[in-house]
């Protein structure tokens, strides 16, 4: 009896798991759409479900009709679905790039931040604007990929140089210094230059504050070949992780993968820098909890990667405008209170024995 | 703060401020050493400067040693921004410091007449501008009175001008009509999203920005839907003796243009 049991038991909880995973995705969607009504309907003005009714309903030429509010109208067209989108592209471009690093890197240290590539872009950004260069789209997202490519590059010449210690404590260890320097750099540009402190300081702390629309075309395009291609190098991804010499002999080579995912982070880092600005911590929570949510399974992982980057960025900014809509705090500071800790809490993990 | 002796002959004079510079210069003291303005770097391009004063750092932060090195004989500044160096200051040489900037300027005017005993200057100044007031007084009540709406762009806001602004007083002074939401007490509204634009109207709007090489609000905004919902006439003035510039010869400026754009005016039917 005991023995006919145990199959039943198995499929009764295997189709538990298969709830639990429907459910776990159902909750995901849920949140990133509530996150993105909060987002268009906070701030100042607030506005109402009717307003978002009436401006999805009617073209451009009936907004000329509904005299009476126009502003609304704007708001949402001119300021809040650019904001919105650009929200949704950097956070999934954050949570892409600090999963594909945390795969790669076996270790839920690892972020685009936390190893500096994000001080390094904002860096290259400041430069660009105290020199006075006119920063057209083009230039600034070259300054920020620029700027990130140099970050990445410096920190792989170092781990390369440094060969017989080359574990992932010291590349943390090295990331993170490379992140203060970054940061120290920048700060005392700007003390040299007090002149760009008032327009740079709103920015450098990560703002969705006026996103200029002509940015939006150019950060889509590269943030979703950037997704696609990560999918495409999940395989590649797998094998190289689980063993170089297993991957050489598929005919793999593990160069080339670690080469080509490089890349995605610095080109998903340096497009959403030159957006938002920097914001940290998106990319460092954002893989960890997904993956504490679906699991292991890299296609799985990645999708929740995405959705999570998208939800939490979105959220922030919401929520600070929710709070206090005329003059809304950077949506890094919800960022910070939760992955500070969130931090904290990773190294006291993995360091504690 | 304390008592200062003044010399009766002021040879080496140093401003601390760009209020302090444009009234020095107004009651003909070429001071010998000035700070600059916060962020500018250079003196405001009205000032007729034909030898340049020594720069001594921001005016928010004069540098001390180099005012020392100069040997000054008379030293001007504000309290509200200058106060907490007194000591130091008065050390160095004689100060006088006003009690504020901007809104108290006629006073002020009148304290460092004193202090450079050009007290007839200073009152022929005032008289000046009352009579030129009540010109462009007159005028504006054959135009029917627009109101006249004071808008700065900064580099991440737009200011409005309140009624605690040297603009202001001279807005006042010749009886000009402001937007009931800038005719209140208090410095400057600051805005920071374009959905805020009505705020700005005005039946003129006086436009001037801090610094457009830098990054202006306004630019973003004016590239925006919201900028057609602005009915107002809007007249992009002088940021430098508009705002940085705090005196007789500011507002010798000011008054001039204001009569200009006064003048130049049609009532929309």
């Amino acid at each position: 009896m005991l023995t006919r049991h145990h199959p039943e038991a198995t499929a009764a909880s295997g189709l538990f798991n298969l709830i639990r995973q429907y459910a776990i995705w159902l909750v995901l969607v849920t949140v990133l759409l509530a996150s993105m009504l909060l987002s268009l309907l906070a701030g100042y003005p607030q506005l109402s479900l009717a307003d978002l009714y009436l401006s999805l309903v009617s073209d451009t030429p009936s907004i000329q009709q509904s005299i009476q509010k126009p502003i609304q109208q704007l708001v949402l067209t001119e300021l809040r679905f650019p904001r919105l989108i650009a929200g949704l592209l950097t956070g999934a471009a954050m949570g892409c790039a600090g999963f594909l690093l945390q795969r790669l890197s076996q270790n839920p240290l690892t972020s685009p931040s936390t190893l500096g590539v994000t001080q390094g872009s904002a860096l290259a950004l400041v430069l660009v604007f105290i020199l006075g260069i006119e920063m057209s789209p083009v230039m600034r997202f070259s300054a920020a990929l620029i700027g990130a490519l140099f970050a990445g590059g410096l920190l792989l010449v170092l781990m390369l140089a440094n060969r017989q210690r080359n574990d992932t404590s010291t590349l943390i260890l090295l990331g993170a210094l490379m992140a203060s320097f970054f940061a120290a750099l920048t700060t005392s540009m700007l003390l040299l230059e007090q002149h760009a402190i008032n327009a740079i300081r709103f920015w450098l702390s990560g703002s969705l504050a006026f996103v200029p629309a002509e940015l939006l075309p150019v950060l889509a395009l590269i943030c979703l070949s950037c997704f696609s291609v990560s999918y495409l190098m999940l395989p590649g991804i797998n094998l190289v992780t689980t063993g170089e010499a297993k991957a050489s002999s598929l005919g793999i080579s593990p160069i080339r993968v670690y080469l080509v995912v490089l890349v995605l982070i610095l080109l998903l880092t340096g497009a959403s820098v030159a957006v938002t600005g920097p914001i940290l911590f998106t990319g460092l929570v954002v893989p960890h909890l997904a993956r504490l949510l679906v699991g292991v399974k890299a296609s799985a992982h990645l999708s929740a990667s995405l959705l999570l980057g998208a939800i939490m960025m979105t959220l922030a900014d919401g929520l600070t405008r929710w709070v206090a809509p005329e003059t809304p705090a950077s949506p890094s500071i919800p960022m910070a209170i939760i992955g500070a800790p969130w931090f904290m809490w990773l190294v006291y993990q993995r360091y504690r024995t | 703060m304390g008592r200062s002796c003044v010399p009766h002959q002021v040879r080496r004079l140093v401003v601390l401020d760009t209020g302090e510079l444009d009234i020095s210069v107004g009651l003909g003291h070429l001071p010998v050493a000035t700070t600059y303005p916060y962020q500018i770097n250079h003196l405001p391009d009205y000032i007729p400067a034909d030898q340049t004063p020594i720069p001594v750092g921001l005016n928010s932060e004069p540098d001390l040693e180099r005012i020392l090195q100069l040997q000054p004989d008379l030293i001007l500044g504000s309290r509200s921004v200058h106060g907490h160096l007194y000591p130091i200051l008065s050390r160095i040489a004689p100060t006088v410091l006003s009690e504020r900037i901007g809104v108290s300027w006629r006073d002020n005017l009148q304290l460092f007449a004193r202090a450079l005993q050009q007290e007839q200057k200073a009152n022929d100044w005032l008289t000046g501008f009352e009579q030129q007031c009540q010109r462009i007084n007159a005028l504006y009540i054959q135009k029917g009175r627009p109101s006249v709406s004071v808008v700065r762009s900064m580099q991440d806001h737009v200011r409005l001008y309140l009624q605690d602004t040297f603009i202001h007083t001279l807005l006042d002074q010749c009886g000009i009509r402001r937007p009931d939401n800038q005719d209140i007490k208090g410095f400057a509204t600051r805005l920071r999203s374009p959905a805020q634009i009505r705020q700005l109207e005005g039946e003129l709007i006086l436009l001037s920005e801090y610094s457009p090489e830098l990054g202006s609000m306004i630019r973003q905004w004016q590239g925006t839907g919201f900028w057609s919902l602005l009915k107002g006439r809007i007249i992009p003035v002088d940021d430098h003796y508009r705002m940085l510039g705090i005196g007789p010869l500011a507002a010798e400026q000011v008054l001039h243009d204001l009569e200009a754009i006064i003048r130049a005016y049609t009532p929309s039917s």
